[in-house]
């Protein structure tokens, strides 16, 4: 008989660059996809609470509509229906549109959310010292909501990494989809799920735990 | 003849149908300290928010320096300014407000050199000298790397106190700025306006605390729906016996 060298340390052993690759795009498309989410989100969230009624309802359309639309389907979507119109996006830009748009309709709320908790006096006593809106919103505003908004966002973040895993429905070969070929190699289905857990495990745990350090270090006094 | 800091006439300001402030007249000279009293909805605070434009009014005018703020007036038209030269007008007064609005992740310091620095341009070092100064002033000089969490109610008013008048404005507006604290904390609050009205400042305040409107203020306002109702020197009012309301208003303040 063969000796097929199939010991599970093995097949990891040779599927660490893979694993690599896999998590490099992983994180790729999540870090693109969490800058996107944040400066559009940032800005429609700016909309939701300063903008004149139009603005405000189309903000709010796009943040309602988005909420309300399954992340997997945003993605298919992305990918299948731009093409009618002759946009053909490849899976990892598709895969970043979507995450993207996703994240941007939760951080756009947290933005408003933060804005509208602030108390009025904030923005009266800045307005008073003769600050304008500008500096006001910088230098009094913004410092009180990011720190409020930081705990949501670092969990949009995680979500968005988990939400990467779904972008491997449309070819992108990041972690999870990575597993899926070495198991048709090796047939260790339990095991290397286990590792892919682990690793999404390991990513998750350390962007809360930076998330923490940080909420740590800016909190107000 | 003393000059002329503040000249509202015939202010005039609505909610809706709701007429809150039904011409008011008022003027305060250079150095006079005077107060307003009356009870809660006689339209005192919005008087005081009009004079900063925190509020629109929708009659009347009020003079800074002999120059009229907030509004234009063409042919009978009244236009409001833009934003950027009500942004100035501002400037000519300071406002302490009854829920201070410390800017919470700043530090006392910070607090006061943030619109030194924004607003008038003055350089770090300036700044910091300016609110080190007036910390000093408000009995703080070693809290100025604290922040408002970190400070107790009257200590947090000095500091907008400090904030307020280190702008060097023309007028400070007092709104109201014991009635959050604890009483045991009043007393530190009020002795620093005192002061500051010991030291010559032009200052509008709106109170409930009467023994010290009858101790610092040169003329005492009531206010009653919408109008000044009783006027004069702190004697003519508290001992005032012909006003109905301004006699059952007294009865259930403390003094």
């Amino acid at each position: 008989m063969m000796n097929l060298n199939t010991g599970f340390w093995h097949e990891l052993w040779i599927s660490i660059d893979d694993f690599a690759v896999g998590i490099g795009v992983a994180l790729s498309v999540s870090a693109l996809a969490v800058i996107m989410g944040t400066v559009l989100g940032v800005v429609i969230g700016l909309g939701l609470t300063y903008g004149n009624i139009v603005i405000r309802t189309l903000a709010r359309i796009y943040v309602d509509i988005i909420r309300g639309i399954p992340v997997l389907v945003l993605i298919l979507a992305f990918f299948y229906v731009l093409t009618i119109w002759g946009i053909n996006l490849d899976p990892f830009q598709a895969g970043v549109l979507a995450l993207g748009v996703f994240s941007a309709a939760h951080v756009a709320e947290m933005t408003r959310g933060a804005l509208q908790n602030i108390h009025s006096g904030q923005r009266e006593a800045s307005l008073a010292l003769g600050l304008t809106f500008s500096q006001t919103f910088i230098s009094v505003l913004m410092p009180q909501a990011l720190r409020q908004i930081l705990p949501t966002w670092i969990n949009t973040v995680i979500e968005t990494v988990k939400g990467s895993t779904l972008v491997s429905i449309i070819g992108v070969v990041e972690i999870t989809l990575v597993t899926q070929q070495i198991i048709a190699r090796n047939f260790l289905t339990m095991k290397f799920y286990a590792v892919c857990a682990l690793i999404y495990f390991c990513i998750g745990f350390s962007i809360e735990r930076f998330g923490k350090y940080i909420e740590k270090k800016i909190a107000i006094k | 003849m003393s000059e002329r800091v503040l000249e509202i006439s015939n202010l005039q300001k609505s909610y809706g149908d709701n007429q809150v402030l039904k011409g008011v007249d008022l003027t305060l000279n250079k150095g006079e300290a005077v107060s307003i009293i009356g009870s809660s909805g006689s339209g005192k605070t919005t008087l005081l928010r009009c004079v900063n434009l925190l509020e629109e009014f929708h009659g009347g005018t009020v003079k800074i320096a002999d120059k009229a703020i907030g509004y234009t007036e063409t042919n009978g038209k009244r236009t409001r300014i833009s934003n950027r030269e009500i942004t100035k007008d501002r400037a000519l007064t300071g406002m302490v407000f009854q829920s201070f609005n410390l800017f919470p992740h700043l530090t006392a310091l910070q607090n006061i050199t943030l619109s030194l620095k924004k607003v008038q341009k003055k350089s770090n070092v300036e700044a910091l000298e300016i609110a080190n100064h007036w910390l000093e002033r408000v009995g703080l000089p070693d809290r100025g790397d604290s922040f408002p969490g970190q400070l107790s109610g009257g200590q947090q008013q000095r500091v907008a106190i400090a904030r307020a008048i280190a702008m060097n404005p023309l007028i400070m507006l007092f709104d109201e700025v014991t009635s959050a604290l604890d009483p045991e904390l009043i007393n530190e609050v009020l002795d620093v306006i005192k002061a500051l009205a010991g030291d010559g400042m032009t200052m509008l305040i709106v109170t409930h605390e009467m023994r010290f409107a009858y101790e610092v203020s040169k003329k005492v306002i009531f206010m009653n729906e919408g109008v000044i109702g009783v006027e004069g020197t702190p004697d003519e009012v508290f001992k005032n016996s012909n006003n109905e309301r301004l006699v059952a208003f007294l009865k259930n303040t403390k003094f």
